[in-house]
């Protein structure tokens, strides 16, 4: 059996055993949740743990358990039948496991009693027959040894010396099948080593009797009792009283020190001596190299690889940094998560990846390192990254912010929403990940511990996920401060430096808009007064002077830099951790509790958990100070856009955006067909009325009659709009070109079918009011109706306002079209539509305003911001403003798709959806 | 009454309930034995700003951090500030696999009650105490009220959430 059997063994017996207890527990208080996510998590680990290993048996009940426990975590009854089924499976799941320690095989046999049932249950179906016999398979499956099971992983590779001489002393006495099977099975091996291979042969008689009474004990526990398995709470324990002995031995020191008892001296330097030496040792203990986590994950990658048909490098940097054994064991599955996400889906397909220009070989870089007292863990990967948008569009869709706070995040803080509980949905489940138990988990293990996890994701670059781990879990390192005369422990781990603020240095403390900031190295820091935060009184003294010389303890978090203002720091001190009461643990402010060495209990603050409350507010605040330049940004950005010359109907340049344009044809003039009085063409098997023809210019006016009658050319350049569902042709005389220009338009000059003039390379050019021509029939262009309508469009310019509308209304929506934003507020107290087109460009009045105001509202409309072009600061500030998306304005079909999406509902997050 | 006396943990004979009685606002109040681990007099008391006002604060006990409710608040007895001239005294409960102590003004022997002599919950109670209350004992000069510590426990804790 290899090295990944026997892990498997061991923890899958532990994980199952655990999901035992927490079953019956969870029949008995069905609104636990915590108990089903614990569950759940410990089921998926084992169905996950199974396909790698090539166990399809196991995989396929835990599959199918897995599937009813889904169903209750979505709101399914608990009933007991139900949980009698799921225990049966975990039972058979038991006796499989069992077979699988003594033999190294998955044993043969059929599931597909308790497979039907279960699912049976998932669809809701009560499982009244399934449930009455229940063929026990391991008994039959005894003697039967199904080798290509296990062979079907096997790489050349990878079948070490050990593996070969492990097998042989696992086959019990002359076994014919084994013998038959194991020739075949590594041959590559042998030759490459064939030295090594007889050595030991020899050696094989001395030591049999030994390797026999091992094999004799071939009872079910034989692989647990290798190793001396202890238990993390013994270690745990030994650990705790190791620290409490070193806080005491300090208490002893600083006693003789004052007493300068020389009786004393010498005993003392001898337990501090010894005392050391015992923590050194206990924590020694308790160290491995983080590389025995990766060993596995070679194996995981190499058949993700053939699974997932991409092509993966894992490349691994620091295996031998040494961990906690504690630590360790909680951060091996986070890291499997982790990789198998990167593999599954951060890297591209080949062609993907081909295609951006990338090698088809995609990497997952592994990196450990011992850092200013940390561990560091980074899994990335040089895949397609993140896309923040979806993850946007799914935390709103699922109700963990809502439009207005979204706004107000940056882009690391939204990212975290992946790691939220229930942040991906069952919309794609594959084998490898998916249900939702993914970055969630890896988050809870790691923050669990006391980590703090990382995400930097550049979008078509790839993902990076830190994990930053203390070195060890018992003891931590904390800064212990005052605030208004009770002290608590800040953990060393989420503070980024400490900082003394003085009302005339440089370094000061500021109110913007009533929120205290605080200017450090010319940035501006939102910062929290602890006290304040904490509602606790302040002595007097330090009420007057207290905000202008105060100490600033800034706090890097999930993203967030911030600092907390104290009245002192008084040390920093090795702190054993313990969980605060389950009757304080909704309190976001605390993460803790400590006993310090004088024996008196603090409180740790969880400085995330402090600030939270002001986040929001400070970083609203800071955003405003970049409205100004944002504001010059809109005005000086030019409207250029695409503008497609042509000619109709005189000598004069006309001009349509191209964007409204749908396609240029050429139709040979013979084509070209009078029916009633119009002029049709076959088109796409359609009959497309053209206008401009023979004087039947329909809905065209003013500059355009004057194109009635081709030339007699044998091609006809004609202009097709798309209008809902059909096409419509415009004929032209002659097509000159595709410019783009910044254009002004004077409107003053709008005539009957023109909406105005702009001047291009020195020449009046005449700009075509299209939207009869893409405007329904019969429908008026903008009719701010008191009924209900889809979209509001808010458009200063009457240019945009006559190019719009017809655009949203083509594409079946009923729109209402203001020309400000105080008709706008006018128009909103009548009627609510269902997304606002909101021209960015407002004169005189802050769009964004405007945006932030609505967002405040109760179920404020989706805004799409219109833009000239869209620079990443106007994207990052119309983000801020709550805008759902930002559209340029002749990009007809960006608006159509968003304004699709908005009213249609988000798209879904593949990324996420997967995670 | 010593301050660290432990009580005795002895199984209640089929028809006999152990209470330890307290005194909360002069009211005398049962808890079973079952779930009394000891009695503790408070000595520094670390508060916990923001919380559920039932939350007294976290002691040290013997190297365990303690969580100190005020059983006073918890029934919503608590009418006056406690008198701070002497060191609270606080009865140790185990919950959930978890150490709570009770802040009580006063306490007393342990009862040994048959359930005969109790009565239900008489209805003019109000809903707060009616709430928590397992059952009545008639004692010879006063009443005593029984608390259900599982249910008050349980209670806080959706308070909390």
């Amino acid at each position: 059996m290899d090295d990944l059997l026997k892990d498997f063994v061991v923890e899958t017996s532990e994980h199952l055993d655990i999901v035992d207890a927490e079953l019956v527990r969870f029949e008995r208080d069905p609104n636990n949740s915590a108990t089903l996510a614990l569950i759940f998590r410990l089921v998926h680990t084992i169905k996950g743990t199974c396909g790698f290993l090539g166990l399809p048996r196991l995989e396929h009940l835990a599959h199918a358990g897995e599937d009813v426990i889904s169903g209750f975590r979505d709101g399914k009854p608990v009933t007991a039948p139900a949980v009698t089924m799921i225990l049966k499976t975990i039972d058979r799941i038991k006796g499989i496991v069992a077979e699988l320690e003594n033999s190294g095989l998955e044993p043969e046999g059929d599931d597909e009693d308790l497979v039907e049932a279960l699912r049976a249950l998932a669809n809701g179906e009560v499982p009244a027959a399934a449930l009455a016999h229940q063929p026990d398979p391991v008994p039959e499956a005894k003697g039967t040894v199904a080798f290509q099971v296990l062979e079907r992983n096997l790489r050349e590779d990878e079948v070490t010396l050990d593996d070969l001489e492990r097998a042989f002393r696992d086959a019990p006495g002359p076994d014919p099948v084994l013998f038959v099977e194991e020739p075949a099975a590594p041959p590559a091996p042998i030759a490459a080593a064939p030295e090594k291979k007889h050595a030991p042969k020899l050696d094989i008689k001395p030591e049999s009797p030994v390797e026999h009474a091992d094999s004799d004990h071939n009872n079910p526990n034989s692989v647990s009792k290798q190793t001396v398995r202890v238990a993390v709470g013994t270690l745990d324990r030994l650990m705790t009283m190791v620290s409490e002995l070193v806080l005491t031995r300090n208490q002893l020191l600083e006693i003789a020190r004052q007493r300068d008892d020389g009786d004393f001296k010498s005993p003392l330097q001898r337990l501090s001596h010894i005392t050391a030496e015992l923590q050194d040792g206990v924590m020694q203990t308790r160290m491995q190299p983080i590389g025995s986590a990766w060993t596995k994950l070679n194996r995981v990658i190499r058949d993700l690889t053939e699974e997932l048909g991409k092509k993966i490098e894992l490349v691994t940097t620091g295996a031998e940094t040494e961990i906690d054994r504690q630590l360790l064991e909680m951060i091996k599955d986070p890291l499997l998560h982790m990789v198998r996400n990167a593999a599954d889906h951060g890297l591209e397909m080949p062609d993907e990846r081909i295609a951006a220009g990338k090698p088809p070989q995609g990497t997952i870089n592994l990196r450990a390192a011992q850092e200013s007292g940390y561990i560091i863990v980074e899994v990335s990967d040089d895949g397609r990254g993140i896309d923040v948008e979806r993850v946007k569009a799914k935390a709103i869709r699922n109700g963990m912010t809502t439009e207005a706070d979204i706004g107000r995040l940056s882009d690391e803080q939204i990212l975290r929403f992946v790691m939220e509980p229930g942040f991906s949905t069952a919309a794609a489940i594959t084998n490898i990940s998916g249900r939702g138990v993914g970055l969630d988990v890896v988050r809870s293990h790691v923050e669990q511990v006391g980590g703090i996890v990382d995400l930097r994701s550049r979008a078509g670059k790839g993902l990076t996920v830190t994990i930053k781990l203390p070195l060890t879990l018992a003891i931590a390192s904390a800064l212990i401060v005052e605030a208004a005369g009770q002290r608590f422990a800040i953990p060393q781990i989420s503070v980024a430096e400490l900082v003394r603020t003085q009302s005339s240095g440089e370094v000061r403390i500021e109110k913007l808009n009533g929120q205290a900031t605080l200017r450090l190295r010319q940035k501006l820091l939102p910062v929290v007064d602890v006290a304040e935060e904490l509602n606790l009184p302040r002595a007097e003294a330090a009420e007057g002077s207290g905000n202008d010389d105060s100490l600033v303890v800034v706090c890097h978090v999930g993203g967030h830099r911030f600092g907390i203002i104290v009245d002192s720091i008084l040390h920093t001190e090795e702190i054993v951790v313990k969980p605060i009461s389950s009757k304080l643990r909704h309190m976001s402010v605390y993460s803790g509790a400590t006993i310090l060495g004088d024996g008196s209990v603090i409180l740790i603050l969880e400085p995330a958990g402090v600030a939270r409350s002001v986040m929001e507010a400070a970083s609203r605040e800071v955003g405003a100070q970049a409205d100004a330049e944002i504001a010059a940004e809109l005005a000086a950005s030019s409207e250029r856009s695409l503008l497609l010359l042509f000619r109709a109907g005189g000598t004069n340049l006309k001009a349509i955006p191209l964007a409204f344009i749908g396609r240029l044809e050429e139709f040979e003039r013979s084509k070209i067909e009078d029916t009633g009085g119009k002029a049709v063409v076959q088109y796409q098997g359609r009959l497309m009325p053209i206008l401009g023809y023979m004087g039947h210019t329909g809905g065209l006016g003013g500059g355009l009659d004057g194109m009635g009658g081709f030339e007699m050319e044998t091609r006809q350049p004609v202009l097709v709009f798309h209008q809902q569902d059909r096409e419509i042709g415009m004929a032209v005389d002659e097509i000159v070109d595709v410019v783009e220009v910044a254009i002004q338009i004077d409107t003053s000059h709008a005539t009957h079918g023109t909406v105005g003039a702009t001047i291009i390379d020195g020449k009046a050019v005449e700009i075509v009011d299209v939207s009869e021509l893409v405007a329904p029939q019969g429908s008026e262009a903008s009719t701010p109706a008191d009924d209900h309508v889809d979209v509001m469009v808010v458009e200063g310019s009457e240019f945009f306002r006559a190019l719009l509308a017809p655009l949203l209304q083509n594409a079946g929506h009923r729109i209402a079209v203001v020309p400000s934003l105080q008709a706008a507020r006018a128009a909103l107290g009548r009627q609510r539509p269902n997304a606002i087109v909101l021209d960015l460009d407002q004169p005189g009045e802050d769009a964004f305003t405007f945006a932030r105001e609505l967002s405040e509202t109760d179920g404020p409309p989706p805004i799409i911001g219109l833009v000239s072009r869209a620079s990443p600061r106007l994207i990052e500030k119309g983000k801020a403003a709550g805008l759902y998306d930002l559209v340029g304005k002749f990009d007809r079909q960006g608006l159509l798709a968003s304004v699709g999406d908005v009213l249609g509902g988000y798209s879904v997050n593949e990324w996420g959806a997967a995670a | 009454m010593s301050a660290e006396h432990r009580m005795r943990r002895d199984v209640a004979i089929a028809d006999e309930i152990q209470l330890v009685s307290v005194r909360i606002e002069g009211q005398l109040i049962g808890l079973p034995i079952t779930s009394v681990r000891d009695v503790f007099s408070i000595h520094a008391m670390t508060p916990v700003p923001k919380a559920d006002r039932a939350v007294a604060g976290l002691v040290n006990l013997r190297g365990h951090i303690v969580t100190i409710l005020d059983l006073g608040s918890l029934l919503n007895a608590r009418r006056s500030e406690r008198k701070s001239d002497q060191e609270p005294m606080a009865v140790g409960v185990e919950w959930q696999g978890e150490v709570f102590g009770l802040v009580v003004d006063e306490i007393g022997d342990v009862l040994s009650l048959t359930a005969e002599a109790s009565e239900a919950m008489p209805s003019n109670m109000s809903p707060n105490w009616a709430r928590f209350t397992r059952r009545v004992h008639k004692l010879e000069r006063e009443l005593m009220i029984e608390i259900d510590l599982h249910a008050l426990l349980e209670t806080m804790s959706l308070q909390a959430a």
